[in-house]
């Protein structure tokens, strides 16, 4: 079972190599980091401003998918940090860095909670498009 | 006495309001009154999931008592 190094829900900047350091250690051959930063475009449209809301239980479910990915995966330490309120175009909405003795185990843990992240967490993106509109994500 | 309901993201924004006190009723029957009271959240509700008091909820028939907390949660778009 590996160890859950840092978990975090917040409205502050989050840091890819903050996340690095809390999984690095001399035990671990591999760390592999995923950035997910705010684009300035959706589907062919220009995005002006993003902005995410979370929902009071998200850091709770947050260490709850983090706890499953060190379960299941050969992986020595796991974080992830998923930011919200405004997010300016350019800087990260959410951060998940693993580490492992060997490469492969640490890519496959990393996109594995990446994508449980994106299932299972309630948090919601509100985009304003350059025409003036503005949608909420995966809520057409 | 009441049950208050939590609106958030797009069923926030389509019923103008983050929250609700409404009389105790099934899921399904309160979710009707928010539907006659804001029509906007009409087009919202049917992609949106459910916390009754913190857990999911999966069956709209569940009876909700007064002092609970009914949450309305649209898709998740974390991320």
């Amino acid at each position: 079972m590996a160890n859950v190094a840092r978990v975090l829900v917040t409205t502050e900047v989050i840091s890819v190599s903050d996340l690095a350091a809390a999984v690095r250690s001399n035990t671990a051959g591999a760390i592999v980091t995923f950035s997910g930063d705010v684009r300035d475009n959706d589907h062919g449209r220009e995005v002006t401003s993003l902005e995410y809301e979370a929902h009071p239980s998200a850091q709770g479910l947050l260490e709850k998918v983090a706890s499953e990915i060190a379960g299941r995966h050969d992986v020595l330490d796991v974080a992830v940090a998923h930011r919200h309120g405004p997010i300016p175009i350019g800087e990260a909405a959410l951060i998940a860095a693993v580490s492992a003795k060997h490469r492969k185990a640490a890519f496959d843990a990393c996109a594995d909670l990446v994508d449980e992240v994106k299932a299972q967490i309630p948090i919601w993106k509100h985009q304003v498009f350059a025409d003036g509109t503005d949608e909420w994500v995966n809520c057409a | 006495m009441a049950v208050t309901v939590r609106l958030f993201a797009a069923a926030r924004a389509a019923a103008g309001v983050s929250q609700l006190e409404v009389a105790a009723g099934s899921v399904q029957g309160i979710l009707d009154s928010l539907v006659e009271s804001h029509p906007a959240l009409r087009q919202v509700l049917p992609q949106c999931s459910y916390l009754l008091d913190e857990l999911a909820l999966h069956d709209l028939g569940s009876q909700v008592n007064d002092d609970s907390t009914l949450d309305i949660l649209p898709p998740f778009a974390g991320g």
